[in-house]
């Protein structure tokens, strides 16, 4: 069991970094645009929602949960500071609203799932549907527009030439990354996805440490929410719907097991970051989006079973090799 | 008796009673044959992909892309019917042939590979969708002749697409009670190792409950065409959370081991009830996301609380 988690993420990340060199040498031979600065900087001015949103959904994943409720949970507080905001609150006080909502969102899976019992993917189908409702109630299912000028710092604004949205989506990457390797909290987190029982048995506070990860994914989705309404300078309920599954399928992508217990934050990035390129791609090239769900689907699975494949056989070389004892 | 009170179903189906007679009380609109026609009809395409995801999520699997399945049947049957050789025969063989290959590609993925069905599903999810977009461009596909909305009539003053419902249910219920793919279905859902050592051939299990949902999805993109008379390939969006929560409100267990098709009717007729009760009682539409997302969390919390309350007697004993 032991050998698998050492070799499993490293093969995963081979395939990745192939993939991921792979798609840049096709976009390069494809379009002499797509490394062009300009169009790398637009690649990391749409990708960051996504990517805090999917690091997010990684730390749930990994404690062998799902957060299918984080699309609607970033719409949610999309409408609500889009509201705050047009009603002539400052910044500030409006960005904290929205996080409040987040963490009380956060609480409410987290209660569900650690103090009730409800498998998470359950739970979260039910707050998914309960946060869209109500965002809809809230924004009374139209969409906010006339944003003050000054919100647009966060998804516009660039420093040196990065935009903004960027550098938070690498410094959170980073923060989490070092938490789940070097951290007590992330390796309670891998702990609680390989054996929850176990875990806890052994002293692990399970119920406290699955509120900081929902919450934790409750905060990055409001994060990521709150630079789109920036981004686009409008808030509608339905912002982060569609992110849910192509999220879960960059967290699969960049080697994060959905049981549990295996992956990282880092994998996640350049999962998203692929299926940015992918679309980048096909935008540069004049191909309809239409492909583009084609592509994103085909990959997931041929990673996916590529992978399986690989563990497969090494599993059954170790059973022919050794372990008779057992 | 006392059983059948205990049951979820039972719970389930009083609140949609008492659901009915109090919109009834405050609009008799409610309770009027157009309308009830409408409330059933239009829910006929998702009570039949309901009937397969029982059978999914009894064998503690998912299928998120059934909206998807459901569309590429809907999409290519569309097509088919502009074509010479189109008739009622060969779209109904079609929708079932459509249905097979889609939901034998996700059976023989899951089962073969062994990897987590909703991965699977959500990857074939974008490919079916995509599939079909790309091929109509995104376009709508109007004016279905004749012969395909004629499948939509009304028989002695029954919808047909209500009648086809229930034959599904009847077969699903039959299937699922007195063969021994049923049998191995709740015993996989119950315990996977244990249902191996007792003969389950559990790949052949999860094959079949992935293909016959596919067929049912194929089947219901038939009715959803001719209930409409026209096909909208990008349409039924996030269906498949709709269909999930019908059988998880229905009593049917995620984890698997449980779940009836007469609690899945019974769950498909509450969210259409709500969803109509909602219009005849001058609620804005956008209330019945927040009333389903309160109704899954709170009819799960029940269930859920009463199970540990049941099994805080028991001792369990696992052995690895």
């Amino acid at each position: 069991m032991d050998n698998i988690k050492r070799y499993g993420p490293s093969l995963n990340g081979i395939v990745l970094l192939t993939a991921f060199l792979g798609i840049i040498l096709i976009g390069t031979m494809a379009n002499g645009n797509f490394l062009t600065i300009r169009n790398v900087l637009s690649i990391f001015q749409q990708m960051p929602e996504m990517g805090i949103m999917a690091i997010g959904l990684t730390i749930v994943i990994i404690t062998g949960g799902n957060d299918l409720s984080s699309g609607t949970t970033m719409g949610l507080c999309a409408v609500i500071s889009g509201l705050c905001l047009t009603s002539g609150m400052p910044i500030v006080p409006a960005l904290l609203v929205s996080l409040v909502a987040a963490v009380a969102c956060g609480c409410l899976n987290a209660a569900l799932v650690a103090v009730i019992g409800i498998p998470p993917m359950i739970a979260t189908l039910g707050t998914q549907m309960f946060f869209y409702g109500a965002a809809l109630v809230l924004s009374k299912g139209n969409s906010i527009s006339n944003i003050p000028r000054e919100f647009y710092f966060l998804g516009q604004d660039k420093i040196a030439g990065i935009p903004l949205q960027a550098i938070i989506l690498i410094l959170l990457t980073v923060i989490l990354a070092v938490v789940l390797k070097m951290r007590v909290f992330g390796k309670h987190l891998f702990a609680i996805g390989n054996n929850s029982k176990a875990s806890a048995y052994s002293g692990v506070h399970t119920e406290k440490v699955l509120f900081a990860a929902y919450i934790t994914c409750s905060v990055l989705c409001c994060i990521a929410g709150n630079i789109q309404v920036s981004r686009v300078a409008t808030a509608r309920a339905d912002m982060g719907y569609s992110f849910l599954m192509p999220c879960i399928s960059a967290v699969v992508l960049g080697g994060t097991s959905i049981d549990g217990g295996i992956g990282g934050v880092g994998g996640t990035v350049i999962g998203v970051t692929i299926f940015a390129m992918i679309s980048n791609i096909m935008n540069l090239a004049g191909i309809s989006s239409f492909w583009q769900q084609l592509a994103t689907g085909s990959i997931l699975i041929l990673v996916v079973v590529f992978n399986r494949i690989t563990e497969n056989r090494k599993l059954r070389r170790r059973k022919v090799s050794g372990e008779k004892n057992k | 008796m006392k059983k059948l009170l205990e049951r979820r179903e039972t719970s389930v189906f009083f609140i949609l009673a008492v659901l009915c007679i109090g919109l009834t009380i405050y609009s008799p609109a409610f309770f009027s044959y157009t309308n009830l026609k409408n409330v059933l009809v239009s829910n006929t395409a998702m009570g039949i992909m309901a009937a397969g995801m029982t059978f999914i999520l009894i064998t503690a699997g998912i299928d998120v892309s059934v909206a998807s399945q459901m569309m590429f049947s809907a999409t290519w049957l569309a097509l088919l019917a502009q074509t010479p050789v189109g008739n009622p025969v060969t779209l109904v063989l079609a929708a079932v042939l459509i249905g097979f290959v889609t939901g034998a590609i996700n059976g023989l993925l899951i089962s073969r590979f062994d990897i987590h069905p909703i991965i699977i599903t959500l990857g074939t999810n974008s490919i079916y969708r995509g599939i079909i977009l790309v091929m109509t461009n995104g376009r709508w596909l109007m004016n279905l002749p004749k012969y395909f909305t004629a499948f939509s009539g009304t028989v002695l003053g029954i919808p047909l697409p209500v009648i086809y419902a229930l034959l599904v249910f009847w077969l699903s219920a039959y299937l699922l009670k007195h063969t021994y793919f049923g049998r191995s279905v709740y015993a996989m859902g119950g315990n996977r190792e244990a249902a191996r050592y007792a003969g389950v051939d559990l790949k052949k299990t999860i094959w079949f409950t992935y293909t016959y949902t596919g067929i049912l999805c194929g089947l219901a993109g038939l009715v959803l065409d001719s209930i409409l008379g026209n096909c909208q390939p990008s349409g039924s969006n996030g269906w498949e959370m709709n269909v999930i929560a019908a059988a998880v409100i229905g009593g049917t267990n995620i984890l698997g081991g449980y779940g009836t098709i007469g609690g899945t009717v019974i769950g498909v007729l509450m969210m259409g009830v709500i969803e109509n009760g909602l219009v005849v009682a001058h609620v804005p539409t956008y209330w019945q996301k927040l009333v389903y997302g309160l109704i899954i969390i709170v009819t799960v919390t029940i269930d859920v609380l009463r199970k540990k309350k049941a099994d805080s007697g028991k001792q369990m004993i696992e052995i690895d």
